[in-house]
């Protein structure tokens, strides 16, 4: 029988007190992230004392395992991922029913980001070790299935993704260069959780409300991109992800055609930046800037939303947002240290 | 046997409602709470005092239910 993880299953509810439990733990998770003081203290570091810091955070783990092996950025970049795995498996682990099942779903983003990885990997010749360097083990897929992924030749890889539900992507990947697989892919993704979403319990509403979001700022993200590259509106909409929020396909096919000023000003009347007038338009000038503060209003209407439902799995999603966040953030100041950025742009990258 | 009458019997039922539903109102708040102690806990020791101080808030539904009941019972003769 072949394998679908994209069925529609019927999944035990979750009690209140679970949530109750599995929150508290969520948010004692949150607690301990990295307060917004430490970046700039990060910002002063050097590489090998910045990992040394991480080393006395909740880092301590991944550090302390890889230490042996990697020295200062690999360090870093290999421990950030690692945690990021066992943080967000630990998250699954700890969930029951419904909850696990829909963290489980998200979490296959991991999966796909993994096998697009092993694929580029496989067709630019990269060294298997390499590639398992910067494989996220954060989805469904085990250690020893990565590992087979990753010596797999580029037919076995077609074969597993076959194998997890992704039949039309596998035919694609044959009349499509990689980039335009990954992105459908995505879009597959992003779909599919939609659909099994839809209706259902309170949860799996907020759930399905949470991906819209998702969507929408991703879509904001890349249509900001593509617009300031002077993309023409058609192919603009080509990699706009349906199923947005507050940005259906409508909205962003009429906001296609506007100049960029035009756009940030319509953009800042959707309610994720109500009460924050300007904060978009303040930074038309750098597409870094906009990205970044994009994404810290996401995480804050994200943080928003889950204290309005402090009983439900906004809670758990607005931490995987939060923690994603933290990562990003880390990762950005290493790369930007390493690649001799200055300061201020390294700052400016970041969502604080 | 000794014949109390209707309205005391009625009285020791409606001291046993208070105490009894007021008890179970306290416990279904101490579900959620407690077990969002123990999960608070599991994460970091130092929330247990504040996480068993939380737990048993509710449990004033159940002392007022208690007084409620006391109060009745001795209308009894």
């Amino acid at each position: 029988m072949k394998l679908n993880p994209f069925r529609r299953e019927r999944r035990a509810k979750v009690a209140i007190r679970h949530f109750a439990y599995f929150n508290a733990r969520v948010l004692a998770m949150r607690a301990k992230l990295l307060p917004k003081e430490t970046y700039p203290k990060f910002l002063q570091m050097g590489i090998p004392e910045l990992a040394r810091s991480l080393g006395e955070s909740e880092y301590k783990v991944a550090i302390e395992q890889l230490g042996p092996k990697y020295r200062g950025v690999d360090l870093v970049e290999f421990s950030l991922n690692r945690n990021l795995a066992t943080t967000f498996h630990g998250l699954i682990e700890k969930a029951q029913g419904e909850l696990q099942s829909l963290l489980m779903d998200y979490m296959r983003y991991y999966d796909l980001e993994n096998i697009t990885t092993a694929l580029r990997g496989k067709l630019s010749g990269i060294s298997d070790e390499d590639v398992e360097e910067a494989i996220i083990p954060a989805g469904s897929l085990t250690d020893a299935q990565l590992k087979r992924l990753i010596e797999a030749s580029y037919d076995d890889t077609m074969e597993i993704l076959r194998k997890m539900g992704y039949d039309e992507a596998v035919d694609l990947i044959t009349d499509l260069p990689l980039p335009e697989v990954e992105d459908h892919l995505i879009k597959m993704y992003y779909a599919n959780l939609l659909e099994k979403t839809s209706g259902g319990s309170k949860n799996m509403k907020m759930f399905h409300h949470f991906i819209s979001i998702d969507i929408d700022f991703m879509n904001l993200i890349n249509f900001l991109r593509l617009k300031r590259d002077g993309t023409p509106p058609t192919k603009v909409m080509e990699y706009m992800m349906p199923g947005g929020a507050q940005l259906p396909h409508k909205k962003l096919k009429e906001l296609a055609g506007l100049d960029m000023e035009e756009i940030l000003t319509r953009i800042e009347g959707l309610a994720y930046f109500r009460e924050h007038q300007g904060a978009l338009t303040g930074e038309k000038d750098s597409l870094t800037a906009l990205e970044a503060s994009l994404l810290k209003f996401q995480l804050n209407y994200a943080v928003r939303e889950a204290r309005q439902n402090p009983l439900s799995i906004l809670v758990v999603l607005s931490y995987i947002l939060a923690k994603r966040v933290e990562v990003a953030n880390i990762r950005n100041i290493v790369r930007g240290k390493e690649g001799d950025l200055p300061t201020e742009l390294i700052r400016k990258q970041l969502v604080l | 046997m000794v014949d109390i009458g209707v309205g005391y019997g009625m009285i020791a039922i409606a001291a046993g409602l208070a105490m009894g539903l007021s008890a179970l109102a306290a416990a279904i708040g101490e579900m959620a709470i407690g077990s969002a102690a123990v999960g608070a806990t599991a994460e970091d020791r130092d929330m247990f005092g504040k996480g068993l101080i939380l737990t048993v808030l509710p449990e004033t539904l159940a002392i007022f239910g208690l007084v409620v009941a006391v109060l009745l019972w001795l209308k009894i003769p």
